[in-house]
């Protein structure tokens, strides 16, 4: 593509500013945020969907029309963005099963996580521990005694 | 920590809020996602390890055990402080000096003295951006030379 087509805005997301919140919670304000990014880049992923879903005729860069299918397969980001996106914590693999713990290990392959997998296992814990409206179950919340 | 926190933990995944990613159709996450150069390489092997040990090395051979002068109390490091203080001058002005048609890079003076800032002064309220690591990572190999000898211009 030629140089002013090279980029494609799809959408603006806002910033939640600390100074534009009322509540002081920092572990609200986070998940306000974490939620806002999410909830924005619903319409985008949804247009994306679309996009994708079925074969475009495209203009190529040298004025030709092919038959092509959309697909999208990267996210370029830091560290921050990669942990609101997949939403595993900066101090973890988001790429593989690798745990904590084991981050130095480079004699070791760990499994590959995939989207349908992350997905079905992330569904069915909320479906467990979350009411519909994403607030945790009332016998969900006591603590785990752990040895 | 509750049921909630454990179980995020171990699928490495908050629950809440729902995420939007995982409903976007052929698109793998965990794999689009790979903890890119910037912060794990550039900024943290290059710009944490990499060149503050390359610095330590420069300082512990110029201050070896045979480049002192003197016994006991009048024990002195033949390079002063302020010749070591030249060194890193002298680094922060061709740090300075590089411009775009001899280098392909652009370093202007207000970036070489953040280096010296943060590397030299240990300033901790001083940080780079991948990109301007980068900038060190392709120019320092050749800067970091005959810092003590006199400065040869043809």
């Amino acid at each position: 593509m030629s140089r002013p087509y090279a980029w494609r805005p799809l959408g603006l997301l806002p910033i939640l500013k600390t100074s534009a919140l009322t509540v002081d919670n920092v572990a609200w304000q986070r998940h306000r945020r974490l939620d806002l990014y999410h909830r924005c880049m619903d319409p985008v992923i949804a247009e994306l969907n679309e996009l994708c879903a079925e074969d475009k005729y495209f203009r190529f860069a040298d004025k030709k029309v092919r038959q092509g299918r959309c697909f999208w397969h990267l996210l370029s980001m830091d560290g921050l963005e990669i942990a609101a996106t997949t939403m595993c914590n900066t101090d973890n693999c988001p790429v593989c099963e690798c745990p904590k713990d084991e981050l130095d290990r480079t004699d070791f392959l760990y499994p590959l996580r995939d989207s349908a997998t992350v997905k079905a296992r992330v569904e069915a814990a909320q479906a467990a521990l979350l009411e519909p409206d994403g607030t945790i179950k009332r016998n969900c919340k006591k603590r785990v005694w752990r040895p | 920590m509750g049921q909630v926190g454990d179980k995020e933990r171990e699928l490495k995944h908050k629950l809440r809020p729902r995420n939007a990613f995982l409903q976007a159709e052929g698109l793998n996450l965990p794999a689009a996602c790979p903890r890119e150069e910037l912060h794990q390489f550039l900024i943290g092997l290059y710009g944490e390890y990499v060149i503050p040990s390359s610095m330590h090395k420069f300082i512990q051979v110029l201050r070896g055990k045979e480049l002192y002068l003197g016994q006991g109390d009048t024990k002195r490091p033949l390079v002063t402080d302020q010749m070591l203080r030249a060194v890193w001058a002298r680094l922060r002005d061709r740090l300075g000096s590089l411009d775009s048609p001899s280098s392909m890079v652009e370093v202007t003076t207000a970036y070489a003295t953040h280096f010296t800032d943060m590397y030299v002064d240990k300033h901790t309220g001083k940080h780079m951006t991948g990109d301007r690591v980068r900038i060190l990572l392709l120019t320092l190999p050749f800067l970091l030379r005959d810092l003590i000898a006199p400065e040869v211009w043809p």
